[in-house]
């Protein structure tokens, strides 16, 4: 009943439809591809509308001869088309979207996608690999081979209110967690002494499931020093079955999960435990919160549509804070593409994946939203970034892609999972359901079961 | 036991007016029953006694006390619905003693009372059942079982055989009458069948359109229609009606036209007046003979046993004669009518009743 | 039967029936004993297993208790509340663009119905959550507690499903011949004893109709949760369709979801069942 088999119903139809309208193609070769924001993503390519084709896509479609299909859908509707897509390996679509916390790991292990390294000579007048950061492209690598090109992609940091900051004494962003701790608990005192009960020291995602585990799996990792996750940090499938690596969800894996709890419960916004980027987004934008970390590219997202002058005239970034580890609070993240390998020209999906990924299109996407995140160095050092944020700020946002540990989570095919299970037991103790200790201690056995069920310690 | 007082009683809907003033005294034990064609405002009539629904103007008396504000489980009446109205989810006994229910009574003397009851109406092996698994005539017997537990003064039923068939509806018509012998409690009863009130009645209220057409005992209005409409709605088959133009009166005859040229003259005595605009003849005071005063055509026939329906085109209507002895005639013969000077109905433009002087004369 | 030529004419609409029907239910017991996990490559015959798993899982456990308390909490307020407005809105006369404004949530997907109220109970930015409620006393963040959060799905799920139990409510009770009431009237009913005696007894096939359609309808009930809560605080709000999604989607265990399809056609028919017998025969 319910959502299964309905979505069991879909894809049992799927299976029958789609192998009936799979027609065979002439001249042009067609790619399919199915993403979600329409008028975000690819909005120079299609239109705010996302049903048209500008010039420039149609330039690149004469060149190469391939007839580009993209389908916008709801995030969640394109992910579960995706997703079905691939199972029924009917290859309807030819490209599809990943994200670098979990997506490229399960699908790259299912057998789901075509390793791109053979690709990369093929199309270096679209694309080429040595231009781009290459944490981006290390994020899409599992077991030593790459598996998508980066389009929308983040580092960590943090933005702030400066104002706010100077308004109560602190004068330089702290560097360390433990002085951003002592720094939220001074705002939050000057807050109540001044009656803003309405603004929080601090905002961060604490929604359950996978939402808030990449900022989390990043204070893990500065508390830690390594991916706490098992025993010794090992990151790959094989590593962690050489050693028989154990979890260690209420080990090492504990410092950064409490402090992460800790702060949203002690200096974020009451309803924390349930909000998602979005949420963490509008209450910076609106000024209801000082700091928003360690994502910052959630605050430069709110920032353009604030109404809040205060909000767009002070708000400054600083790299994230540095953990008793002595490494910084990550947040580390691409939204990629990679190649079904259920397609049946994947010369031309590669090729259409590369101009989807190329510098010129990432070009237009940093224009039309001015964000000071890029994918190339050529674009964060050219007049578009350099004309609209300090120089400063452009060389810490590099610097924390160049000193980012893509993998500062294990890259395992169970991550998504494990993201859902690691968000869901942050919210529950942040909402005050269950102590932290408890939480990580569910979160471990339930590791440990999974783990030996998926025969990692045979 | 209870008399029955309506003064004026007037009730609208909105714009519309249903009754138009009703007076009516009901005697204490009488059973009257209230006929007349759909719309004629006496179902209304019969709710607003029960206070189902509040006078619009007028007022309601039991035995000369105002009852007009009385809510209607203090009227001391009890009702009989065309649709029963049993609950379906109770038994027979339940249906039965609800009012006891309501009114706190014990369940025991409720099974008590309602085994007594059931006994005068047959439905003892029926007291556990669901009306769903009663056929119509046991349903009925229960309805009016329930109105009979609650002992009231007045028993008021609407329509409550129209949902039988036909056999059924005769035997329940006597059931009734017999309750009603046996009770002696005041009745009132609506119908839109003529026959039913023929039968059943002490009095007959006929209504048309909100307002009370003529009252009296079965055979007075048979006999002495005082309208052509209660003429027409009383008897079956109906009286014929026959529009003439008075060409003259005098020396007790009166001289008559039809509209298709017939002329003829009836010894008719009656006092000055309006002018006599129709006749009414009942269908077996109609004869068919060569001395008839209007000529027509048989067009249709019914053998009906002992007594033949005839019915004759003439004058542009149709006149149905019946005939209990002698030959009948056949269809598309010219056969005459002959109207009889007695029993003859006398109607004036407005269709009421002219008043004929009254001396006996042989039939 | 087979000679009768008129037997070949069903024969289409079985088929038909039981492609549409059957197969797809089939296919969800077959998946449900099957191992059919995207991270671990490779399809096989997996017994009971899946239902070992499940069965054992804190998650489920929680799941349960969560969709129990959703259904029997929603259920409850649902059915009062569409029977008083059915019950206000049923007597001839009473206005009926107050029966339009009472159905208009029905014509609001639940997505939207749980945006909306997700922003309205928010409680930093909402109308109600940072406003109204406090302003009246209530300083708990709704969205954010536990027991808040279940109560909030439940207002947004009856703001949203009331309007379809009114329906059913109001078609029911204005179906009960006025006689019956004007009859108890006569008897000597008070108010309330027509609407114990005569109302609620009238309305018992409408009830379970009604509560059949509540508890599939709120088995179902995946958008609203999601968008409102995504199932949190924790799982405080993961109900057993979140559930499913998370096991299919974020643990792409499809033998897994399976599993929890059959407990769940299961629990429904047992339940169905007992409200049917309940209510329905006797009715």
């Amino acid at each position: 009943m319910g959502n299964i088999s309905k979505k069991i119903v879909r894809l049992t139809a799927a299976v029958g439809l789609l192998s009936a309208t799979a027609l065979p193609t002439f001249a042009a070769t067609e790619i399919n591809v199915i993403g979600f924001g329409a008028g975000f993503a690819w909005s120079d390519l299609f239109g705010a509308s996302g049903t048209e084709k500008t010039q420039k896509l149609l330039d690149f479609e004469a060149k190469y001869d391939i007839v580009i299909n993209m389908e916008f859908a709801d995030e969640e509707v394109a992910r579960q088309k995706v997703l079905l897509d691939l199972v029924n390996g009917t290859g309807n679509y030819d490209l599809v979207m990943l994200g670098s916390d979990g997506a490229v790991q399960t699908f790259s292990a299912a057998g789901y996608l075509e390793p791109l390294d053979d690709y990369l000579s093929s199309a270096t007048d679209v694309f080429d690999a040595s231009k781009v950061y290459q944490p981006f492209l290390e994020a899409n690598t599992v077991n030593g081979k790459l598996w998508g090109l980066p389009y929308y992609s983040f580092g960590a940091g943090v933005v702030y209110r400066k104002d706010i900051f100077d308004k109560y004494g602190i004068t330089s962003f702290p560097e360390t967690t433990e002085g951003l701790e002592q720094a939220l608990q001074t705002i939050k005192e000057g807050l109540a002494a001044d009656g803003m009960d309405d603004v929080y020291p601090l905002t961060m995602r604490g929604a359950p499931g996978e939402e808030p585990s990449l900022d989390l799996s990043g204070f893990v990792y500065a508390y830690a020093g390594y991916p706490a996750w098992f025993e010794g940090g090992p990151t790959t499938p094989d590593e962690i079955k050489e050693k028989k690596a154990q979890p260690i969800f209420n080990g090492d894996f504990k410092p950064g999960f409490e402090t992460f709890v800790r702060w949203s419960r002690d200096y974020g916004p009451p309803g924390i435990a349930t909000h998602t980027w979005v949420d963490m987004m509008n209450l910076y934008a609106q000024g209801k919160a000082v700091v928003l970390m360690p994502s910052a590219i959630n605050a430069f997202a709110g920032i353009p549509g604030s109404e809040v002058p205060e909000v767009k005239e002070h708000s400054a970034f600083a790299p994230s804070p540095v953990g008793p580890s002595g490494k910084a609070v990550q947040s580390f993240w691409t939204f990629s593409i990679g190649v079904s390998a259920f397609s049946e020209n994947k010369d031309a999906a590669y090729k259409a994946l590369a101009f989807l990924t190329s510098e010129p299109v990432l070009r237009d996407f940093a224009n039309s939203f001015g964000w000071p995140y890029t994918t190339y160095p050529e674009i964060m050092n050219s007049p578009t970034l350099t004309e609209r944020w300090p120089a400063e700020m452009l060389s810490q946002i590099e610097a924390s892609f160049s000193e980012a540990d893509p993998h500062y989570f294990p890259y395992i095919p169970e991550l998504v999972e494990f993201m859902d299970q690691i968000g869901t037991a942050a919210s529950s103790s942040i909402a005050g359901t269950t102590s932290v200790d408890e939480s990580l201690d569910d979160l471990q056995s339930w590791a440990s079961e999974r783990m030996t069920r998926a025969g990692y310690y045979k | 036991m209870v008399a029955v007082r309506l003064q004026g009683i007037r009730k609208s809907y909105g714009t519309v007016e249903v009754l138009k003033g009703i007076d009516l005294d009901i005697q204490d034990g009488e059973f009257v029953v209230f006929v007349g064609p759909s719309g004629c405002g006496k179902s209304t009539l019969l709710r607003v006694i029960a206070g189902l629904e509040d006078a619009s103007g007028g007022d309601l008396y039991f035995d000369d006390q105002r009852f007009t504000d009385v809510p209607p489980a203090k009227r001391g009446v009890a009702m009989v619905f065309q649709s029963y109205a049993l609950y379906p989810h109770m038994n027979v006994a339940d249906n039965m003693t609800m009012s006891l229910r309501l009114a706190g009574v014990d369940k025991a003397k409720r099974r008590e009372r309602a085994a007594e009851v059931a006994e005068m109406l047959q439905l003892s092996p029926l007291l556990d059942r669901k009306p769903g698994q009663l056929s119509g005539g046991q349903r009925q017997r229960v309805a009016i079982g329930r109105a009979i537990v609650r002992n009231p003064d007045i028993f008021l039923f609407d329509e409550p055989l129209s949902n039988l068939d036909a056999a059924l509806r005769i035997e329940t018509r006597v059931g009734i009458s017999k309750l009603h012998h046996t009770l002696r409690n005041t009745m009132i009863y609506v119908t839109h069948d003529q026959v039913e009130a023929m039968t059943m009645a002490d009095r007959i209220v006929i209504l048309d359109r909100g307002v009370i057409a003529q009252v009296g005992t079965p055979m007075e209005l048979y006999q002495a229609p005082a309208n052509i409409f209660v003429a027409g709605f009383i008897g079956s088959p109906k009286m014929n009606f026959l529009p003439v133009r008075e060409e003259g009166r005098g020396d007790g005859k009166v001289r008559f036209s039809t509209e298709t040229g017939e002329a003829f003259e009836l010894a008719i005595d009656l006092p000055a007046g309006e002018p006599i605009a129709q006749l009414g003849i009942r269908p077996e005071n109609l004869a068919i003979g060569a001395d008839g005063q209007i000529g027509g055509r048989v067009s249709t026939v019914e053998q009906l046993g002992s007594e033949s329906l005839v019915y004759v085109e003439a004058d542009k209507a149709t006149f149905v004669c019946k005939i209990t002895s002698g030959a009948t005639p056949k269809i598309d013969e010219t056969v005459r009518l002959v109207i009889p000077e007695h029993p003859l109905h006398l109607f004036d433009a407005g269709g009421e009743a002219l008043p004929r002087h009254t001396h006996s004369s042989p039939r | 039967m087979l000679t009768d030529w008129r037997f070949w004419f069903s024969v289409p609409a079985v088929l038909a029936l039981g492609v549409v029907v059957l197969f797809p239910t089939g296919f969800l017991f077959w998946m449900s004993v099957s191992h059919w996990i995207l991270t671990e490559p490779g399809v096989y015959f997996y017994g009971f297993q899946n239902f070992a798993t499940l069965l054992n899982s804190s998650a489920f456990h929680s799941a349960a208790w969560v969709t129990v308390s959703y259904l029997v909490l929603s259920t409850t307020i649902m059915l009062g509340l569409g029977f008083a407005f059915a019950l206000a809105l049923s007597r001839p006369g009473s206005p009926g663009y107050l029966r339009a404004l009472i159905v208009m949530p029905l014509v609001i997907p639940p997505v939207v119905a749980g945006f909306t109220w997700r922003f309205l109970l928010n409680g930093e930015i909402g109308f109600l959550g940072a406003y109204l409620l406090p302003a009246i006393g209530l300083e708990t963040n709704l969205l954010a507690s536990p027991v808040g959060a279940l109560f909030s799905i439940v207002i947004a799920d009856v703001w949203s499903r009331t309007p379809f139990m009114f329906l059913i409510f109001l078609a029911a009770l204005q179906s009960i011949p006025r006689d019956y009431y004007e009859a108890i009237r006569l008897d000597g009913a008070k108010r309330f004893q027509e609407f114990w005696l005569v109302t609620l007894p009238m309305m018992k096939g409408a009830v379970s109709v009604a509560i059949l359609f509540r508890i599939i309808d709120a088995l179902n009930t995946f958008e609203l949760i999601y968008v409102m809560t995504k199932g949190g605080p924790g799982r405080a709000t993961q109900t057993f369709s979140l559930l499913g999604w998370k096991i299919a989607f974020q643990g792409f265990d499809f033998g897994g979801a399976a599993a929890l399809g059959v407990v769940m056609v299961f629990a429904t028919t047992i339940v169905a069942l007992i409200v049917f017998r309940r209510f329905m025969r006797s009715a």
